[in-house]
């Protein structure tokens, strides 16, 4: 199994977006960079992973990680070249993949930040969702000390 | 100086620094800065008013270049709405036009429902209906633009649920309100209930919008009084939600903060005398504008606990948003205290010097006393519910799960959520 939220997790989730026939047809407006920040994760570090498409396929990745707090990471100004950029602490994030948390909960949440062209994510809805399901189909531990 | 400030020195204020020009600051929101560095605004729905307007219902249509030359005309609307004659007003307003109206579905639930959705989408179908029109509150209107969807495309209800998955335009909807709080005449939203599964249907999508709304305030005249209030303050609670939102814009909050004015204004003399058409007017067009601000901007916790309750003890939508929103406007205010001391001014309480953190309480007790002044009781207490723990948690939890929690301007977790639901039912702090 994976450790969730690694390097090792990212590859596993870009193959399953590239191998996704439905995916690739439910994502094919799907353009732009993702952000996501994890803070507080496993080996006490924060991650940072960029996630860029064009026409639905993945044609980018980066997944970054350093001891936490990762200050430099977590002041970054935002880019308005993104989509969006979401903050939020790993356990959130972990709870969300597991499906213990639901998304409005998260959105509620002021441990949840997301910011950016939110019109455009609303009508990308279908296919963000699609990637979350497909990343959740991912095994993985929880708790382990990679980073 | 600048020609555009000469003469109104009073009124100009400067930021004491030689290299910046003199500005004007605003009164009502001073010049915060914006919320959204991205903004996307729609309101598509051609909006028609007017006294008597349902008379010309021919003509305002044969007007239209896309409407003009269509033909076949079905109408839904509710039985209730259909013994009151709706559907002569409807035949007498294309008297001497081409429309043809060729059937009449009169057959939704107070509470829309997929299977209505199912026999409305046939009726249409069946007599190759190329304009909807939609008479009647939130529940004939959203029925009618789910059977448009299904009617055009095909399928059932639940293949188009969430946002954006529409696949294309749909027969052109005329929305008539008879109400005056849904905004569903201008908003690209349906809500439709499965009463199987004990479940909502969402559906957005910029398809869904109407092509036209009419509004005819002589059609809110045999609304009675409490629906009048009822639906009056779902409008509102639609206008202060859109205004204080994580997803607030200009161009929204505009429209929102004068349809606030114009409900605190007019709602109460409306619901007093439905012969007052100069307020029922004010009333329908600020429902209107309401829609259109919470269509853009979304909504907040009023919503999302008043759908919790409505669908958990049946209790009317509107009636819900109106006990909630003190409840929760007190919830938010510490988070934006100068768009509630805005909200303030437009209720008509008056500043008297007091700064914004001083002033922003004065927006809740003048809901307050709207509510009173409507009949509208201070508690989900007053209309049956207990505050125990099991009614509260189910409350809390369905609350959680509604998307327009995460449009409340105060982040919240479940906890506060608790909170803020066991207020709205008891009172108590």
């Amino acid at each position: 199994m994976i450790n969730y939220y690694t390097r090792d997790w990212v590859e596993a989730v870009v193959s399953r977006l590239r191998e996704s026939a439905e995916f690739r047809s439910a994502a094919r407006k799907l353009n732009g960079t993702f952000v996501f920040r994890v803070l507080d994760g496993p080996g006490n570090h924060d991650r940072m992973t960029t996630w860029t498409f064009r026409s639905g396929e993945c044609v980018d990745w980066t997944y970054e990680s350093a001891a936490t707090p990762w200050e430099a990471m977590r002041t970054a100004e935002y880019d308005n070249s993104w989509i969006m950029r979401s903050t939020c602490p790993y356990e959130m994030m972990a709870d969300l993949n597991r499906g213990d948390m639901s998304p409005v909960r998260a959105l509620a949440s002021p441990r949840y930040q997301v910011e950016g062209r939110k019109t455009m994510l609303l009508q990308m809805m279908r296919a963000l969702n699609l990637w979350n399901e497909l990343a959740a189909q991912v095994e993985v531990v929880y708790d382990h000390d990679s980073a | 100086m600048s020609p555009f400030v000469a003469g109104v020195d009073a009124d100009v204020r400067t930021t004491g620094r030689e290299s910046e020009p003199e500005v004007f600051m605003g009164q009502i929101l001073d010049n915060e800065p914006l919320s959204r560095t991205d903004i996307a605004f729609q309101a598509p729905t051609q909006i028609k008013f007017g006294v008597g307007k349902l008379a010309n219902l021919g003509e305002e249509l044969q007007i239209e270049d896309d409407l003009g030359d269509l033909a076949r005309v079905v109408l839904i609307t509710d039985a209730a709405l259909a013994g009151l004659g709706i559907v002569d007003r409807i035949r007498s307003g294309f008297h001497g036009s081409h429309y043809d109206l060729v059937g009449v579905f009169d057959d939704v639930p107070s509470d829309s429902d997929v299977r209505a959705v199912d026999a409305a989408a046939a009726f249409v179908s069946e007599n190759n209906a190329e304009i909807i029109l939609a008479a009647g509150g939130g529940s004939v209107m959203d029925t009618a633009k789910a059977a448009a969807v299904v009617a055009t495309h095909g399928g059932r209800v639940s293949d188009y649920e969430g946002l954006y998955i529409v696949p294309g335009p749909c027969i052109p909807i005329v929305a008539i309100p008879t109400t005056c709080g849904t905004g569903s005449e201008v908003s690209g939203g349906a809500v439709i209930k499965d009463h199987d599964a004990r479940t909502k249907v969402i559906l957005g999508s910029p398809y869904l919008f109407p092509r036209m709304a009419l509004l005819d305030p002589e059609l809110l005249r045999s609304l009675p009084a409490h629906l009048v209030a009822y639906t009056g303050m779902d409008a509102m609670t639609h206008a202060i939600e859109a205004f204080v939102s994580t997803d607030r814009e200009p161009i929204s909050e505009a429209i929102a903060l004068r349809a606030v004015e114009m409900l605190a204004d007019n709602l109460p003399l409306a619901v007093a005398d439905r012969g007052n058409t100069d307020a029922l007017s004010k009333v329908q067009i600020a429902a209107s504008m309401g829609g259109i601000a919470f269509t853009n901007a979304v909504l907040g916790a009023t919503h999302a606990i008043a759908h919790s309750i409505g669908s958990l003890h049946g209790l009317h939508h509107g009636l819900c948003n109106a006990v909630a929103l003190p409840y929760v406007m007190e919830y938010n205010l510490r988070t934006c205290p100068a768009r509630f001391a805005a909200l303030a001014l437009a209720l008509g309480a008056e500043r008297a010097g007091r700064t914004d953190a001083e002033f922003a309480s004065e927006a809740v007790e003048r809901v307050r006393s709207l509510n009173a002044s409507i009949g509208i009781p201070g508690t989900f207490e007053g209309l049956g519910l207990e505050g125990d723990d099991a009614t509260v948690g189910d409350i809390t939890d369905a609350a959680m799960n509604d998307p327009c929690l995460a449009f409340n301007p105060r982040p919240s977790e479940y906890a506060d959520i608790e909170i803020l639901v066991r207020r709205c039912v008891t009172g108590a702090s």
